[in-house]
């Protein structure tokens, strides 16, 4: 599949392909990641969360894992997400979309270059 | 409270599909809890607030993951459901191939009326139909005509700017080819932009000389005609090939694929249905030439005109132009054209005229093929009720397991979609492979071009889709209702269920459509046999027949004077016994009606009329019982006679003598004239075998006719005769190859006729088994369903004593009473319609044709319901006890 078909994301799978980075991480791992990189800004439950990836692994924009039996955290066996080159692709494709977004909001003077 | 909160969530999670709660369910409470543990801190109000929140986005994303997951598993689903209805389909073998015949039979009727209604009407090959207008002329209180005087149309065109206008009308012309035969080739006489108006580019060369008067002798020819007939002579452009007598220059070729705007049947004069050979210029037309000119002519009209709209003008433009010269003729010649009007109307394959009956046509055509479709739709569901009704467990136990009713739908709609599509390939095949198995088996190809394209194949695809879902939707909805209880309780079959009223009609209408073609069918063979051995009326044997039109032939001089010196020539040629001409004669396929009454009254007696000269009905051997036949004194000017045959005098004269007496009546369409019988004919046959006309016969020389045929009998063989038609006609110049290609036997006529007639009985068989199958598919449905429904209600009359023929008798009784009312039905229309086609007194066939008919109609019934009775006979009453 083209990461152009897939585009534009939906806001849920944005954030997680951001949050993935070029890491493997499970779901509540996700959403710490996500809470850290927005300073706490964006939120996601999960309810969304787990949408969002059942989504996402059908689309293949991430790949899952099954964790080791013996996990440290003690819970439940977890799933490790980490992000496809189709991800990651889309990522790009998306951002590059809402930076030419946030072109226009510059030109037009509603915020400044780059700073908040 | 954390694991109040859990609980509280996990509810939530319930809106979430199964699927997902399976895989996710674990990871989601942890995270939920993590989540929950790390707001603690924050105070209870951030607590209640997070479970809320969380809960309301459950829902919310549960929902869209639902609605994903119904799109994902109806595609998955649809794959999975296909091949498993392919497998089990192929279990059930003899249930798929008749189901796949009857679909091939309904979506193959539809497809063919399809064919045939673009072949009718559709659009001759090589024209650009965009812009392509016909101009009709409207006389007051009557309709439109398609035909112009000729001055008429050189002042419209004229007159009227921003159209190419231009006159046609069709001719035969005899072309002598470089080998030195002469062939007859179909001719449209046109005017110089006539290729213009169509929007053909000519292969090679020009079209005709703009000059309209003392135009060149040119001629126009088509591709094929160069290439096959004319030695594809690289030099043909500038050529002289002679056209009825004419030498006439080659200036155009026309391409291979043009072959004139009318729809292929609309040329009257085509004889092998490959359209017009070869173009002449209209000012050569034999109207048009010599001292009987219709150059000035405003009264007769018989010219076609077609045009070409510039772009940007609409119809209405060019109607409102066309009218407004109209008017002004009327005001400059109000003698001839106070009453004209004149329209422009789109271009239409078969006249412009034509569009709305056509139309009609095509529709009625079309409710009739779908109404086959229909009925085989209702068959193939009443079969596919009986296979569900028989999985019925199955079918319940999917629903147990959590299959949805939609996906159950699905699931037995897959099954119809296989059917379906695999029906309408084989239609399709059938249809689309018919010209080149004709081909292949009789080593003669077909002059039928049957190619299917993308438009034939969507529709094909939207019937096959359309079909499945007519009769694949009623069993799906029925099998699909959630009662699992019942039908898992009971080992077969539920009593609930009853054969719908639409299923049994059905049922008995297609008994009824069978019983009259059969009787047809056995009428139609009883006349076959009769006619092999029954009195014609004439003799067939040693009677020659050549036609001729005067209209081309004998042109080298006065065509009457001529024909009558080559008749008496062929009377005075040794081995002829008798010479006569006639616009007609027995079996000649061409129907003459006209309505004849007796003086005096206005009672109407139709009868085949046929103007004759004299020693006719001496030369094909008919006999003359009272009076004479037509004479030589026969004459214009002299009173008009009549000689009709003794079944005619028998209906206009049932108790008197009809010798001297008057009858009245019209010849094609023109004034009534009063003639007085003189002679009357024993009975002989009409146009055809099937038609039991009367025969009337009048003066050739009364009623002058452009097409006639010289007969003569005589005992020497083909060759010999065919040699003594030459010498004859040697003055006439008609070529020798015409001759010979054109003298026919009568005896060969008769041969045909028969041919004909056992076809028409033939069809009219193959028709009245595809109808007798269609029924027993309807029965087998409609019986079988009945006992799958019945299965317990019988094992408990079993259990109960019974016995096995008992129940047989009953369920073959039931198939009967289903056959009963159709087959009353299909007599009561039988009678009459036989009544329309029997040529002779039919006796005893015509009881023993309707016994038979009704018998093996309710034979088949009985046959097809003998599976479902012998199933119902072999239940175990235990079975029935168990399911109690």
């Amino acid at each position: 599949m083209d990461a152009l078909e897939l585009i534009p994301l939906k806001h849920s799978t944005y954030c997680v392909l951001l949050a993935l980075g070029d890491e493997e991480l499970h779901g509540y791992a996700i959403m710490q990641a996500i809470a850290e990189m927005t300073r706490g800004r964006e939120a996601i439950l999960p309810g969304t969360l787990y949408a969002a990836l059942a989504r996402m692994v059908d689309d293949g924009l991430v790949e899952e894992r099954e964790g080791r039996a013996d996990d440290a955290s003690g819970g439940p066996r977890r799933r490790y997400y980490r992000r496809t080159r189709l991800g990651r692709n889309a990522a790009r494709a998306e951002s590059e979309r809402l930076r030419a977004l946030l072109d226009i909001a510059r030109s037009q003077k509603l915020i400044q270059g780059g700073q908040r | 409270m954390i694991r109040l909160a859990s609980t509280i969530y996990r509810l939530a999670l319930l809106a979430f599909p199964s699927s997902h709660r399976s895989l996710y369910t674990a990871e989601m409470t942890e995270a939920f809890e993590l989540a929950l543990a790390a707001r603690r801190r924050n105070g209870g109000w951030h607590v209640l607030a997070f479970v809320i929140a969380a809960c309301v986005d459950n829902v919310r994303a549960g929902l869209g993951e639902r609605r994903r997951y119904q799109r994902l598993s109806a595609l998955a689903f649809l794959g999975r459901d296909l091949s498993h209805a392919v497998r089990s389909l192929a279990k059930a073998r003899s249930f798929s191939v008749v189901s796949v015949l009857s679909i091939g039979i309904g979506i193959g009727t539809v497809i063919a009326s399809i064919v045939v209604l673009r072949g009718f009407a559709g659009n001759p090959p090589g024209i650009t139909v965009e812009g392509l207008v016909e101009l009709l002329v409207t006389r007051a209180g009557d309709s439109a005509t398609e035909t112009w005087t000729y001055p008429d149309f050189v002042d419209v065109r004229s007159a009227v700017k921003g159209m190419t206008i231009a006159g046609w009308t069709t001719g035969e012309s005899v072309v002598r080819l470089p080998t030195g035969a002469a062939v007859r080739m179909d001719a449209m006489y046109v005017t110089p932009d006539y290729f213009t108006a169509m929007g053909v580019n000519l292969a090679s060369g020009r079209s005709f000389d703009e000059r309209e008067s003392d135009s060149p002798a040119e001629v126009i020819i088509r591709y094929d005609v160069w290439q096959n007939r004319l030695g594809a002579d690289p030099q043909i452009i500038g050529s002289t090939i002679v056209v009825n007598g004419t030498p006439y220059f080659v200036v155009g070729v026309a391409p291979y694929e043009f072959r004139g705007h009318l729809a292929p049947h609309r040329h009257t004069l085509d004889r092998e249905g490959t359209g017009f050979e070869l173009w002449l210029p209209l000012s050569h037309h034999p109207r048009l030439v010599g001292p009987e000119s219709l150059q000035y002519n405003r009264d007769a009209d018989w010219l076609h005109v077609v045009g070409r709209l510039s772009p940007g003008m609409s119809i209405a433009d060019a109607n409102g132009a066309v009218s407004s010269v109209m008017a002004g003729l009327a005001e400059q010649h109000p003698g001839s054209n106070a009453r004209k009007s004149a329209s422009v109307e789109p271009y239409f394959s078969l006249g412009a005229r034509r569009r709305f009956d056509t139309q009609i046509e095509s529709v009625a055509g079309m409710v009739v093929s779908g109404m086959v479709l229909l009925v085989v739709c209702l068959n193939v569901s009443g079969m596919v009720l009986v296979r569900a009704g028989t999985r019925e467990r199955e079918l319940a136990v999917r629903l147990a397991v959590g299959a949805s009713r939609a996906r159950l739908m699905q699931y037995l709609l897959a099954e119809a979609l296989v059917l379906a599509t695999l029906g309408g390939v084989l239609g399709a095949l059938v249809i689309f492979g018919t010209p080149s198995a004709v081909t292949w088996w009789f080593g003669q190809p077909l002059d039928i071009e049957l190619q299917p394209d993308a438009t034939i194949i969507a529709a094909c695809a939207a019937l096959c889709f359309a079909t499945s879902l007519v009769f694949g939707m009623l069993p799906a909805v029925r099998f699909s209702r959630p009662k699992i209880i019942s039908a898992l309780k009971a080992e077969a079959g539920c009593g609930s269920r009853r054969v719908g009223r639409v299923h049994r009609a059905t049922a008995a209408i297609q008994a009824g459509f069978a019983v009259p073609l059969l009787v047809i069918c056995g009428v139609v063979l009883h006349q076959v046999r009769t006619t092999a051995t029954v009195d014609l009326g004439f003799k067939p044997a040693g009677l020659y027949y050549l036609p001729i039109n005067l209209a081309v032939d004998g042109r080298d001089g006065d065509p009457a004077f001529l024909l009558r010196n080559a008749r008496n020539n062929l009377e005075r040629a040794s081995g002829v016994a008798a010479v006569a001409l006639a616009d007609g004669f027995p079996l000649d396929s061409d129907y003459r009606d006209a309505r004849i009454a007796r003086d005096g009254t206005n009672e109407i007696v139709r009868a085949e009329t046929t103007a004759v000269s004299p020693r006719f009905l001496e030369t094909i051997g008919a006999r003359i019982l009272r009076g004479r036949e037509i004479t030589s004194e026969d004459q214009i000017g002299r009173e008009r006679v009549a000689v009709i045959s003794e079944p005619l005098a028998a209906k206009l004269f049932p108790n008197a003598e009809p010798l001297g007496r008057r009858l009245t009546f019209a010849l094609d369409g023109n004034t009534a004239h009063s003639y007085v019988v003189v002679g009357i004919t024993a009975d002989l046959v009409a146009s055809s075998l099937g038609s039991k006309q009367p025969q009337l016969f009048v003066a050739l020389a009364q009623h002058p006719a452009t097409q006639v045929f010289v007969m003569a009998r005589s005992s020497l063989p083909s060759a010999a005769m065919a040699a003594t038609f030459e010498n004859a006609f040697t003055d006439f110049g008609l070529e020798p190859d015409v001759i010979r290609s054109n003298l026919r036997t009568a005896e060969n006529r008769l041969k045909n006729s028969r041919t004909e007639l056992a076809m028409a009985s033939i069809a009219s068989g193959v028709a009245g088994v595809v109808a007798l199958l269609l029924a027993a598919l309807g029965v087998f449905g409609v019986v079988g369903f009945m006992v799958a429904t019945r299965t317990r209600e019988i094992g408990v009359r079993i259990a109960l004593g019974a016995s096995r023929t008992q129940v047989l008798r009953g369920v073959l009784w039931d198939a009967l009473k289903l056959a009963v009312p159709g087959v009353v039905g299909g007599l009561l229309v039988a009678i009459p319609l036989v009544d329309e086609l029997s040529m002779y007194s039919l006796g005893l066939v015509e009881p023993v044709a309707y016994v038979v008919a009704a018998a093996i109609t309710l034979g088949i019934a009985l046959l097809a319901g003998l599976p479902a009775a012998r199933r119902a006979a072999a239940v175990e009453p235990m079975t029935a006890m168990r399911a109690e």
